[in-house]
């Protein structure tokens, strides 16, 4: 087994060579887009070679960290050490080999025929998501994930911007996720600021109340914004047209990764500082409101968009409300057929209107096969993984009245716009030719929710706890056990009433899924304000343009008055009148005292000239004078004595 | 540290604007031109490698974290030639050292004036040296004042439409704050026994203490004095609310010297700032150190908010600094070792940030002839320049992501240890500084979509992308940010000895 620096170097040496990679392909011109594919499969392969490098030496040891710098950036007493490093855990590694994966399959699907615009984008954007969130599981804390974050963002970003038809949405995208990163980092820096390290390796309690919950609150604020749920969903609601399976994997797999790290290490702090409850009611909330958004959508597109987001705000909430296991379960399954939903949307859409608001006949031949099995596998039909994480989620919530009416309702809403997905494919004119490649690759999406992952243990979920490894049941024995009235786990209790509310809401889901398929554009007719109002996500776009228009105006008064009203107009003029008047108030008073001083002075020059004129002209005697003043000099000794 | 080497780093920017002004006379060929050319930045070159070996070499932890020589100057007054290297004032030498040879290549191709905006570049770049550097009040007063004439007439004579007035005005404000600051050296000398103006001397309050009576009321010297000094010092570094000048200047300057300014002078300033209340004024700063917070945290909420009022890039570029400094504020009002660090520290890397943003902007200008991106009526005049000048677009991106401070570049450092720093101490500022970040962001990604994505408004216009010399003056100053931002452990230490004394003497 190789040692810990060792893997961890070979690890961040993968991820460094793929945002190299990434960055390098990215400023290759047009001409040399020839390279841009081989990169992409070459930076996977060298990834995937170095998780199953570390997955193999590690699947002994649990979990491992190697601190690289402990005080890395600034080591003061009074706050707390912030500290990078890599955790290798069976969780991180999953995770990650889990988006090498998804990045594979959706590689494979890609037609050879239909060509990006921009191929060194795409395979750009590509490498900068994976790199980004294979970084943000490997990191022991969250300094290293918010790098992590950022490129994954910016793979989105660049994916977007690689056709003239998404350049409105790229930088929609980038703000919205920007806003929810620097919540995110500054929640983490209020948190270290707070004396609170924040650290998987050496995890300190979050007490409830004070700074630290409010340094909380930021930091899951900006968790849930990062998962493109409600409020911040805007930019997928917008029109493009790139490839659904890029799009998917770059926009709302990598940055909803990046920050399920966050949720999944972070859960038992969250529960520490009170917040976890909060969040998982966030999500909830964020879940219904973007997949009822979902529901009302015309295009497929904006449908299938609002569904990733709604999955990992499902994600996100189960792992509040039941555990990581059942989270993990629920990502594992949900990105597999999600994916395998865009690879059918791929060829099915491939020509096609994707407007859906005229009633189509459903027809289904065998490409519409792939999108129908991956919707059955989505919401759980097959899917052993999503089943079971469904089943005991909801077996979570019969423990409280709330959870119970709105956690199934959850799941139904959830369920219903998966079918509806599904049959909005199915009745969309399919495509003519589909390459092997697209086969192979939705085949292997399925096998891999079907088949592969029924045991458990072969996706690396059993190692995320050892405890839970054992107890692991798998569906088929669950439901016998079910039906037989057994318990199987003292974790599940009685499991009777959970299977059949699960049954019943996939069943009703995919009914209700099927017989409103041509409902939809009535309803949207019938109610046309409030239909636009949810479609558009419920005016958080207008309402936000509103707030920032006021904010400009706001500022530019602000401005306009503090600035040039007060400080150039009223200040400068009137400091202007004010030196004005006071030059001249002592240009009039040095004249008026100039002419006095004048006069005065040529008055005493006339009095003190008059005196020898006097004298001079006979009129005065000089000794009568002299008499005078002899005269008076005797008195005035006189008086002073 | 050697006296001379920090003199050379003072003297070469001025002895190369001389020289470089006498070979390249207007009227001479363009050989002699081109001489001059070398000749400024070979100086200015020279220079700033001196301010980077000084600071290399710089070993904070000797003798309580300063080094200082100096000689005796104007011994009747107790005036000395004293400059030296600290923590406090290294990194703004590197950032002096890092933005003026860039500043003297962009304007390199300048067809008129070159040899006069040149000239003016290196005597600001001295004046800079110097004022950062001295550790005498004296000194540090005569480089520092000596730094406003430059930026009249780089305003005056090269500035837009209405450059005499913006120049003006910057002239009569500096000249004020430059008054009130001379008026507390006079303060402080007087008030002092033995008088001297020495900083080293003067260290830990030598004022305190001191009262004068007028109309029978009792008035604190070194109150009036920390009052007086921070008059002196919001005349010539944007805060808000009196900013008005920074504004006009914002508009009408040519965007290098917005640079020379909002990248350089304005850091600088502050850092200078700091040691000055630090070193003289610690009881009266410590008082008053909420109030400072405060007005750091409302000029980065108003920085922030009135940058997406703006339609011009250089008014953003001039609001981002005045956010800049309001960080800086929060970060010395808090007076924890790991904030002052963190406003040291975004005194280099904020300014790089903002130095490298501002010169994209004059690249701009350069090929558009403005630096709009709105028209009176708010509609885009520019827009997809990613597909004709993708490297621009590539740099803008990450410069604009180190003003944002995004971890990977330095801006992410300084902001983090500010908040990290701060936090603690005064939580509602930094929140409210924090959700100004957001509105930071918004302008900033508004602004990239507007100028840089979507499509071009005029398909006709002709947009070449960076040339050769940009790119070679752009890269190493995103490649130093990069730097800064993964591995800040070695500036930090030499910043942190240096302000964990102050702030000892300071408790």
């Amino acid at each position: 087994m190789l040692n810990v620096r060792t893997l961890s170097l070979i690890l961040l040496s993968g991820v460094g060579l793929a945002m190299i990679a990434g960055s390098g392909t990215l400023l290759l011109s047009k001409s040399q887009t020839r390279w841009a594919r081989p990169v992409q499969i070459l930076v996977l392969a060298m990834l995937l070679v170095c998780f199953v490098v570390a997955w193999i030496s590690c699947s002994d040891a649990g979990l491992i960290s190697s601190n690289w710098s402990v005080g890395w950036v600034v080591s003061a007493p009074q706050i707390a050490k912030v500290r990078v490093g890599v955790l290798l855990d069976p969780a991180g590694l999953f995770c990650g080999s889990l988006f090498i994966l998804l990045s594979f399959l959706s590689l494979l699907a890609l037609e050879p025929s239909v060509k990006p615009q921009r191929e060194e984008r795409t395979a750009a954007s590509l490498c900068f998501a994976v790199g980004g969130v294979c970084l943000s599981w490997l990191s022991v804390s969250p300094w290293l994930v918010f790098i992590g974050m950022f490129f994954s963002v910016l793979g989105g970003f660049v994916s977007l911007a690689d056709s003239e038809g998404s350049f409105s949405q790229a930088p929609r995208f980038l703000l919205e996720r920007a806003l929810g990163f620097l919540l995110c980092l500054s929640g983490a820096l209020m948190l270290t600021g707070s004396g609170v390290e924040a650290s998987w390796v050496s995890p300190q309690a979050w007490h409830p109340g004070g700074m630290v919950q409010t340094a909380g609150i930021l930091f899951c604020f900006g968790i849930v914004l990062q998962f493109g749920g409600f409020p911040l969903s805007s930019s997928s609601l917008l029109q493009d047209t790139q490839s659904v399976c890029e799009r998917f994997l770059a926009t709302v797999l990598a940055p909803g990764f990046s920050a399920l790290v966050f949720l999944f290490r972070f859960r038992k702090q969250l529960v520490e500082a009170d917040l976890l409850q909060f969040v998982g009611w966030f999500l909830i909330a964020a879940a219904v409101l973007s997949t009822l958004t979902g529901l009302f959508q015309n295009s497929w597109r904006k449908s299938f968009a609002t569904l990733g987001s709604a999955v990992f705000c499902l994600v996100g909430a189960s792992l509040v409300f039941a555990s990581p296991l059942v989270s993990m379960a629920l990502l594992t399954s949900a990105c597999l057929s999600a994916l395998c939903l865009t690879i059918g949307g791929q060829v099915a859409m491939e020509g096609a209107e994707e407007e859906i608001t005229r009633k189509r006949k459903l027809k289904i031949d065998s490409v519409a096969a792939i999108p129908l099995a991956a919707a059955f596998v989505l919401s759980g039909g097959f899917g052993f993984l999503g089943s079971w994480s469904f089943l005991y989620w909801i077996r979570h919530s019969l423990e409280s009245a709330l959870a119970i009416s709105l956690i199934p309702f959850t799941l139904f809403l959830f369920m219903l716009l998966v079918w509806r997905v599904g049959w909005m494919l199915v009745a969309a004119k399919t495509a003519t030719r589909v390459s092997w490649r697209a086969w192979v690759s939705a085949g292997l999406c399925l096998l891999s929710g079907l088949a592969i992952f029924w045991v458990g243990e072969a996706t690396g979920l059993g190692l995320v706890s050892t405890q839970i490894s054992g107890e692991h049941p798998f569906l088929a024995r669950f439901v016998e056990a079910s039906l037989n009235g057994v318990n199987i786990g003292d974790e599940l209790g009685e499991p009777g009433i959970a299977v059949w509310l699960y049954a019943g809401i996939f069943l009703t889901s995919g009914v209700v899924a099927f017989f409103l398929h041509g409902v939809w554009s009535k309803v949207f007719r019938a109610i046309p304000k409030s239909s636009q109002f949810i479609s558009n996500g419920y005016g958080i776009s207008v309402a936000s343009a509103a707030i920032t228009s006021r904010v400009r105006e706001g500022a530019a008064l602000i401005e306009q008055v503090a600035t040039r009203l007060f400080w150039e107009e009223l200040l400068s003029d009137l400091g202007a009148r004010a030196l004005v008047a006071t030059s001249r108030a002592f240009y009039v008073a040095d004249v008026w005292v100039g002419e006095k001083a004048g006069k005065a002075f040529e008055k005493t020059l006339d009095v003190s000239v008059r005196v020898p004129r006097l004298i001079q002209s006979g009129d005065a005697q000089w000794y009568l004078f002299f008499g005078i003043l002899c005269t008076i000099l005797i008195l005035v000794n006189f008086l002073m004595n | 540290m050697s006296l001379q080497l920090i003199t050379l780093m003072v003297l070469l920017p001025c002895v190369g604007a001389i020289a470089q002004a006498a070979v390249a006379s207007p009227t001479g060929s363009s050989a002699k031109v081109g001489l001059g050319k070398w000749i400024a930045f070979g100086s200015s070159f020279v220079a700033s490698l001196c301010g980077v070996v000084a600071v290399s070499v710089l070993n904070p932890e000797a003798s309580g974290g300063a080094a200082v020589s100096g000689v005796s100057w104007l011994k009747a007054y107790a005036v000395s030639y004293e400059l030296g290297l600290d923590g406090l004032n290294a990194l703004a030498v590197l950032l002096i050292s890092v933005i003026f040879p860039v500043l003297i290549l962009v304007e390199w191709r300048r067809e008129r004036g070159v040899r006069g905006v040149h000239g003016l570049f290196l005597l600001l770049q001295a004046s800079l040296f110097g004022a950062v550097c001295s550790q005498d009040l004296f000194l540090t007063f005569f480089f520092w004042a000596l730094s406003s004439l430059p930026f009249y007439f780089l305003i005056a004579i090269w500035g837009g439409e209405q450059r005499e007035a913006a120049a003006t005005r910057k002239i009569v404000i500096s000249s004020i704050g430059n008054g009130l600051v001379f008026l507390v050296i006079v303060l402080v000398y007087y008030a002092v026994q033995p008088q001297t103006f020495s900083i080293r001397e003067l260290l830990g309050g030598k004022m305190e203490g001191k009262v004068f009576e007028l109309f029978g009321v009792d008035i604190h010297l070194a109150k009036l004095a920390f009052g007086l000094l921070c008059a002196g010092f919001c005349c010539r570094i944007p805060i808000w609310p009196v900013h008005g000048w920074f504004s006009g200047m914002a508009v009408q300057s040519p965007p290098s010297v917005m640079v020379a300014y909002s990248g350089v002078f304005i850091p600088v300033s502050l850092a200078i700032f700091m040691r000055l209340v630090f070193s003289l004024f610690p009881k009266e700063f410590s008082q008053f150190a909420e109030v400072i917070t405060w007005v750091g945290a409302l000029n980065v909420i108003f920085g922030s908010s009135c940058a997406i009022a703006q339609r011009g890039l250089q008014l953003i570029l001039g609001f981002f600094s005045i956010a800049h400094v309001g960080f800086t504020l929060i970060g010395m009002g808090a007076l924890d070792q790991t904030s002052v660090v963190g406003a040291v520290y975004l005194g280099l890397a904020g300014g790089l940030g903002l130095a490298g943003f501002g010169t994209l902007i004059g690249a701009i200008r350069d090929r558009v002839g403005h630096s709009e991106f709105l028209d009176e009526k708010d509609a885009p005049i520019l827009g997809g320049l990613v597909s004709k000048a993708p490297v621009m677009a590539f740099l803008a991106g990450a410069f604009a992501a180190s003003v944002l401070g995004f971890p990977g570049f330095g801006g992410f450092v300084g902001n983090a240890l500010v908040m990290m720093g701060s936090y603690g101490v005064f939580p509602y500022a930094v929140l409210s500084a924090s959700v100004s970040i957001l509105l930071m962001t918004y302008a900033l990604f508004t602004v990239y979509r507007l100028v840089f994505l979507g499509k071009a408004r005029d398909e006709r216009l002709k947009f070449a992308d960076l040339s050769i010399m940009e790119r070679a003056y752009l890269i190493p100053v995103i490649v130093a940010l990069f730097a800064f931002g993964v591995y800040p452990k070695p500036l930090l230490d030499l910043v942190k000895p240096t302000v964990l004394s102050l702030l000892t003497l300071m408790k």
